[in-house]
């Protein structure tokens, strides 16, 4: 199906045209990440929804703009979002293919400081990986950790 | 414009009339079922992913961020009697449901959750 010229239309028209017309893509692969040494390892999910978007292409916009608004909401004195515009009239992403969604995804609902130095320190903060690779229990979940054994070298292998 | 009805009212036949900003600004502008995995089925709106934060802690990003982090958030668990969820960490872009059983011990379970407010 082809996508509507969504140029400066809403995103959450967008969004609700995307719900009608396209049918939810489950991902295989998760996202694990550790972005406290205190904590156990998060693990992320794509909602099938957004990711049926990513694939079409002409809904969402780039990544960049998710940033200008984290910016924009770090600011001491904010209230609320005035450049929520950027989200409605920049040119949407064209249609990814899943691994390049998941590459955006990551840019934007994990934070900035593990994606951006994710293979700094002892071991990698984050790994992609298929989800029959995760525990197959929730036994001692909040001691999940990156294993101490992985390497940027095993992660582009 | 096609497809395109703008109107200011609606108006029903005998229960009256509601003016139509009633419906849009009253809608809800985000919903998730997630599993206490944090895996969502696809049984969601206006949400990019779940992060399961650990045993009974998830967070649900926006696809289309709201305006405020004051913004209103509710939820429910699932499946299991005498189960608390709450909300925390509410920001523009994403929100944290918690789930707990009755003795108020983290749980993992079922969330479903829902979002009101203004669009940014």
């Amino acid at each position: 199906m082809q996508t509507p010229d969504f140029k400066g239309t809403h995103l959450f028209d967008r969004l609700c045209w995307a719900k009608e017309n396209l049918d939810g893509v489950q991902s295989d692969y998760r996202v694990v990440y550790e972005d406290s040494v205190d904590e156990c390892a998060k693990i992320l999910v794509p909602d099938p929804n957004w990711l049926a978007c990513a694939l079409q292409g002409g809904i969402l916009p780039p990544v960049w703009v998710y940033h200008e608004l984290a910016k924009d909401e770090a600011q001491p004195n904010f209230k609320k979002h005035t450049r929520g515009y950027l989200l409605h009239t920049t040119e949407p992403m064209p249609a990814m293919t899943e691994e390049q969604a998941i590459e955006y995804l990551i840019m934007k609902d994990v934070p900035q400081h593990v994606w951006k130095e994710w293979n700094t320190g002892n071991k990698p903060k984050m790994v992609i990986c298929r989800k029959e690779q995760l525990p197959s229990t929730r036994e001692w979940r909040n001691a999940w950790k990156i294993t101490d054994n992985l390497t940027a070298t095993d992660i582009a292998a | 414009m096609a497809g395109t009805i703008i109107a200011d009212t609606l108006t029903h036949s005998t229960a009256g009339s509601i003016a139509t900003n009633y419906v849009v600004k009253g809608s809800a502008k985000a919903w998730a079922f997630a599993t206490s995995a944090a895996a969502l089925t696809g049984e969601s709106f206006n949400i990019s992913s779940g992060v399961d934060n650990g045993t009974g802690d998830y967070t649900l990003s926006f696809s289309n961020n709201i305006t405020s982090g004051n913004s209103v958030f509710s939820g429910t668990c699932g499946n299991s009697t005498a189960q608390i969820l709450s909300v925390a960490s509410r920001t523009t872009s994403s929100y944290d449901a918690h789930t707990f059983n009755s003795s108020g011990t983290a749980t993992d379970n079922t969330n479903m959750t829902l979002v009101h407010g203004d669009l940014a």
